[in-house]
């Protein structure tokens, strides 16, 4: 136990590093897949939170046979318990409702205007009454049978603004009597049980145009059976699923589940589009795992590779200490052992880092095997190596620097390997992707620190003898440090494969972090450019024809282009229907100049922006409209009217329309005769320039004001303008639901990929340090002075952390092109494939790394050699310094 | 060859001898079983270094008895580390034979090379840092070996670590540890480590080559009280001609093979003391080549050919 005590006191400084590293790596191990985990379950419960009900909610919907015998409460539970439990363990609420079809539910004697009969659908459902405040009266309660009125409550704003009172009457159908015997008030009227109602808190309101008013009034189950013989009655049995128990471990569970329930309706179909945002949730969240996958690797390998480097400052440091042992009759066991017992002491920081891993917020992921594994290593490291020495002790220590500097044929064939390894996995990895099943493939996903790896191992073979040749160079110059210490950098570089392998995957890590982060950053770029096709974008309902006038006079505006669009037009060709596809109508010469003066990197065709009036308009369309259409001609229904045209190109996008969008048709304004453009009034503009969003707002409210005031009546819309600018629509994709995993995975790569690079820098002074303290002492006693050693040690290390920091760099920057196919970047860029763009950013960062890195060199140099006390050294002579 | 006569006073080398060769004869278990303790014939060893092959033992050979204290002097690069690494068992010949007691150097498997290690050798190295553990105290040094080799453990390992460090006069230091002590009471707590085990053989590899005069004195002696007390035969590789005049046999190795040996007897003198007689001879191989000391080749003016008479009792080298 002395003894032990004892030695694991000589070696306390590399074991406590051994103990920090993996220290460090317990909590990134078992902690960053915990955040990653918390960041992608907030995305995902975010992401659904901000669907609409119909899409986020299962809503089964199906009439009443006459002859049916349920109860449609009843029925409500019923059709939960045949869900999957997957889904069935997390429905929050549910709901059961039934209605008549607004267009069946004409009512009079309201005393509104009744040119067209105003609608008043009758509705009844479970959960009414606790959402509401009754104001006045009390809730319906219609008798069975006929006798008395159908009895219906209001909201107290409809009540209002439909003139209505307790005691009211009316006529459903002119048939059913119906009287008003409650006004309630909503607790919350953004609570979702209004979502699919909103005229029964806000009737519609027309405003004399011929409109009919719209509104729903609530009953009970026996007002609505009063009129189930008149009208349609549509039921539906509503699921809200509970985003709080959505998480990604369990997405394929539920989305199964939602897809099976499609089947599972009880004579109903179900509306949903959970499953599908789910499935396409977990596409995005798969890819950014992956990508935190790759990272995350990275980041471990170098720590790995810290460990190792640790173990070998420990075991070379005490390779006389073990020949001595040996040489006393000690067996290469027992020496093993004595060294595992000490390391044996890294196990409590492991479990320290794991413990501080599982403080991290979060939902668990399974990687303690990962952890385990890293501890075996660093609790082996140090005992293998020192077996591995003491199989063969150096007694004499002759000429270990030429021993190490040799390449053996175990070592070039393990260096091929690597390389081997590196190759194929790039190959497996274009070609079957990084997380294609679900699952991240350690293998794979480690394919690019095997790459950096490699490229060091090359780099290592590459250098020495370019830098000894430099070393020639300088020994034709003046100044003895440059020779020096290039000669040495030149023989010692093979030595130090360790460090250098260590900091280059460190950099490339670090590098291929901001190389993603810059290649979404410019393909969010793009995506907004093609997205907007303009500096600034405003919208609104309709716009009259002075609008655009007005808007390019607002101080800032370069260009304006005025546009009409209709999200679902038909294309006809003849009498025949086609298909529906989003149609867009733009000036051609006004929409260069704006993309032109925006600075958007598209070029619009030709056949577009030169198209005149002829005969037929000439149109772009998509190639799935291309199809449908199946010839050259066809027409296009836009705001009512037919518009025939000649297909003049088919194009696969066109900014502004939406990437994705698979059928769209666009005419060019100014080829549109002037007779046919009368209904083409704009409803947004694409404008180039810096103009300031109010003004645009003002200007554009006041068209839309124009617009609603003209003609013979005026419209009750209430003109609402929207601008956005691109700064908004590129913010509106860093929004996105796994951004904040991909801003972590970068955080991750970038941070520990810089520390450990500058760790490992710090390795390289300390492994050759000893053998530099001698070189310099006995250079001193040449008169070196203690600036010059400081630059010797700079010239030395220069070549080789430079050229370390440049290799990582470029394997970083080539990773991303390499990896691209397999990494699925798309899904982060609005599905825009965008190729790998290079950043000055990098090349800047890497000089400074390289600076940093060498005053990181300086002060472990300076703390190392003022504790070598270099008069011992040279005194000890050459053995115990021979270490390099 | 040479006779030169030393008239010196005590310590008495001559008893000395005799009492180690008593001491080794009770070892042996009888004074015919002296002969031939460590036997070296046609000793070859070839280092490759860069694909550069480097001759370093050129078929060497050499007797030790038991009991012996002998001395290896030569040159640098002569190839003295290089036998001493061989017969220690670090390092492994390349051909001929090397025999230290039962063991055979050149075929030992490598758990016999550990029990060789740990009971039949010790060694103390020239680099006082060398032999001992840093973290270490002098004793707690001392006792490793032994339980290394499993032979003590507890207070008997202490105890007799104590009587060692006493043995060599480095008692004191027993709660030292290396950097407390100084480069001679470090070279002679290397001794009593090195024989913890109670070796046959002890090795040194230029043990005062570090150490000034006195210190270097203390040491040997260490050295000496050793091989007397307790019958070890020692072998000591040196470049320190006062420790070559204080044994009784110097080889001389040049260009790996053993070039001349210089015996030291004792004779009583005519007035009733004590004399060393040092007599040189040139070590005849078996293939009958010889080395002329350098001295009389210059002398001669020797070169290229000589001739041989050969006379009744003696061979004769004259100019050829």
């Amino acid at each position: 136990m002395k003894g032990w005590i004892a030695r694991v006191r000589a070696g306390a400084g590399p074991l406590a590093l051994l103990g920090v590293l993996t220290l460090a790596a317990g909590t990134l191990v078992v902690g960053a897949p915990r955040i990653a985990n918390k960041l992608t379950d907030e995305g995902l419960r975010n992401e659904i939170s901000q669907l609409s009900y119909t899409s986020r909610d299962l809503t089964y919907r199906g009439p009443k046979p006459e002859d049916a015998t349920w109860t449609p409460g009843r029925r409500l539970e019923d059709q939960k318990t045949v869900f999957y439990p997957a889904l069935r363990e997390r429905v929050e609420r549910s709901w059961w409702a039934a209605s008549t079809v607004p267009e069946q539910s004409p009512v009079r004697g309201t005393g509104l205007p009744e040119r067209t009969p105003p609608l008043f659908s009758v509705r009844t459902g479970s959960g009414f009454e606790e959402q509401v405040d009754l104001v006045e009266g009390r809730f319906p309660k219609t008798a069975p049978g006929s006798a008395g009125a159908l009895e219906v409550v209001l909201t107290k704003w409809n009540a209002e603004k439909l003139e209505q009172r307790i005691g009211s009457t009316f006529r459903f159908q002119d048939q059913v009597t119906m009287e008003v015997v409650g006004i309630v008030e909503p607790h919350d009227e953004a609570d979702t049980f209004w979502e699919p109602v909103p005229t029964g808190l806000r009737a519609y309101l027309p405003n004399d145009d011929g409109d009919p008013y719209r509104a729903v009034v609530f009953t009970d189950e026996a007002g609505l059976a009063r009129v189930a013989r008149l009208a349609q009655v549509v039921y539906e049995w509503r699921y809200r699923i509970d985003a709080a128990t959505l998480d990604l471990g369990v997405l394929p569970d539920v989305v199964e589940a939602t897809s099976v329930a499609r089947r599972q309706g009880l004579e109903t179909t179900l509306v949903t589009g959970l499953d599908g945002a789910l499935a396409r949730f977990a596409a995005r969240a798969r890819a950014a795992q992956a990508l935190l996958a790759v990272v995350q690797l990275g980041a471990l390998c170098t720590l790995a590779g810290l460990v190792l480097l640790a173990a070998r400052v420990l075991v070379t440091r005490r390779r006389g200490e073990f020949a001595l042992l040996r040489a006393r009759g000690g067996a290469i066991l027992t020496i093993g052992t004595y060294t595992l017992l000490e390391s044996l002491l890294v196990i409590p920081a492991a479990v320290a880092g794991g413990l501080l891993g599982v403080a991290l917020p979060g939902r668990p992921a399974l990687t303690w095997p990962i952890l385990v594994a890293f501890t075996a290593l660093a609790v082996l490291a140090v005992p293998v190596m020192t077996m591995r020495i003491a199989r063969d002790p150096s007694f004499s220590g002759e000429r270990a620097d030429v021993a190490s500097a040799r390449v053996g044929a175990k070592r070039r064939t393990a260096e091929l390997s690597l390389l081997v390894l590196a190759g194929l996995g790039v190959w497996l990895l274009r070609k079957r992707g990084l997380s294609e099943t679900g699952e991240v493939d350690v293998y794979l996903a480690a394919v690019p620190a095997l790459l950096a790896a490699g490229a060091a191992v090359a780099m290592v073979r590459v250098v020495p003898p370019v830098v000894g040749r430099l070393g020639r160079l300088a020994a034709r110059g003046r100044g003895a440090v440059g020779f020096l210490g290039l000669s040495r950098a030149g023989r010692t570089a093979g030595a130090v494969i360790g460090p250098v392998a260590v900091l280059v995957v460190a950099v490339s890590t670090a590098v291929f972090s901001v190389a993603v982060a810059a290649t979404i950053d410019a393909g969010r770029d793009r995506a907004t450019d093609l997205r907007m096709a303009a500096d600034v974008k405003v919208d609104g309902y309709y716009f009259d024809d002075r609008t655009a006038a007005e808007l390019a006079a607002v101080p800032g505006v370069t260009a304006v282009a005025p546009y009409a669009l209709e999200s679902a037009g038909d294309i006809m060709i003849g009498e025949q229907r086609r298909g529906t596809v989003y149609a867009l109508v733009l000036d051609g010469p006004s929409y260069a100049r704006v993309l032109e003066r925006s600075g958007v990197a598209y070029t619009p065709p030709a056949a577009f922006t030169g198209a005149t009036q002829g005969s037929m308009i000439p149109a772009l369309v998509s190639p799935e409209a291309a199809r449908q259409l199946g010839g050259e001609a066809g027409m296009v229904t836009l705001r009512g009217r037919f518009y025939e045209f000649t297909v003049a190109g088919v194009v696969d996008g066109f900014p502004p329309i939406a990437n994705g969008t698979t059928n769209f048709v666009v005419l060019p304004l100014q080829a549109i005769p002037d007779n046919a453009r009368q209904a083409l009034l704009p409803n947004g503009f694409l404008l180039a320039g810096d103009p300031d969003p109010a003004a645009l707002r003002a200007a554009g409210d006041a068209g839309q004001q124009r617009w609603a005031s003209a003609g013979y009546d005026a419209r009750a819309y209430e003109p609402v303008t929207t601008v956005t600018t691109w700064d908004q629509a590129r913010a509106e994709l860093d929004r996105t639901s796994v951004n904040a995993l991909i801003t972590f995975a970068y955080g991750i790569g970038a941070g520990t990929g810089v520390l450990l690079a500058l760790l490992a820098i710090g390795f390289a002074v300390v492994s050759g340090a000893r053998g530099r303290g001698t070189v310099l002492s006995r250079l001193r006693t040449m008169g070196l002075t203690r600036g010059q050693g400081r630059r010797l040690l700079l010239v030395e290390l220069m070549p080789v952390v430079t050229v370390a920091v440049l290799t990582g760099a470029v394997v970083g920057v080539v990773m991303p092109q390499l990896l691209a196919p397999a990494l699925g970047l798309a899904a982060f860029t609005d599905g825009l494939e965008v190729g790998v763009t290079f950043d000055p950013v990098v090349a800047g960062a890497a000089v400074a790394l390289v600076l940093i890195g060498m005053l990181t060199a300086l002060a472990v140099e300076t703390l190392f050699n003022r504790r070598l006390r270099l008069g011992e050294v040279l005194r000890l002579g050459s053995f115990d310094a021979g270490e390099s | 060859m040479s006779t030169t006569d030393e008239t010196t006073a005590p310590p008495d080398l001559a008893t000395l001898q005799a009492r180690a060769a008593q001491r080794a004869a009770d070892r042996a278990g009888g004074a015919d079983r002296l002969r031939g303790h460590l036997v070296c014939d046609g000793l070859v060893r070839i280092y490759k270094t860069e694909g550069v092959e480097v001759v370093a033992l050129q078929g060497l050979d050499l007797v030790v008895d038991r009991g012996e204290l002998l001395a290896i002097v030569g040159a640098s690069g002569s190839g003295k580390s290089t036998l001493l690494n061989i017969l220690s068992g670090l390092d492994v010949p390349t051909a001929g034979i090397a025999r230290v007691g039962e063991y055979d150097l050149l075929t030992m498997s490598a758990k016999k090379r550990l029990s060789y290690r740990r009971h039949m050798v010790g060694f103390v190295w020239q680099q006082t840092g060398r032999n001992l553990l840093p973290y270490l105290t002098a004793l707690e040094n001392v006792v490793t070996p032994m339980r290394l080799a499993g032979t003590r453990s507890g207070r008997a390992a202490r105890t007799r670590a104590m009587e060692l460090l006493d043995m060599v006069g480095v008692g004191y230091c027993a709660d030292r540890r290396p950097d407390q002590m100084s480069g001679g009471e470090q070279q002679r707590c290397a001794v009593a480590l090195a024989v913890a085990n109670d070796p046959e053989v002890l090795f040194a590899d230029e043990p005062t080559g570090e150490l000034d005069e006195s210190t270097a004195a203390d040491v040997f002696t260490a050295l000496q009280t050793i091989n007397a007390e307790l019958g070890v035969t020692v072998v000591v590789v040196t470049h320190d001609p006062n420790v070559s005049t204080q044994v009784r046999r110097t080889v001389a190795i040049r260009d790996g093979r053993l070039a001349s040996e210089t015996r030291r007897t004792s004779r009583a003198t005519a007035d009733g003391g004590t004399e060393l007689v040092s007599e040189e001879y040139a070590v005849l191989d078996r293939a009958g080549r010889m080395q002329l000391p350098a001295a009389f080749v210059e002398e001669l003016e020797l070169k290229d050919r000589v001739k041989l008479n050969l006379e009744s009792d003696r061979v004769e080298v004259r100019r050829g």
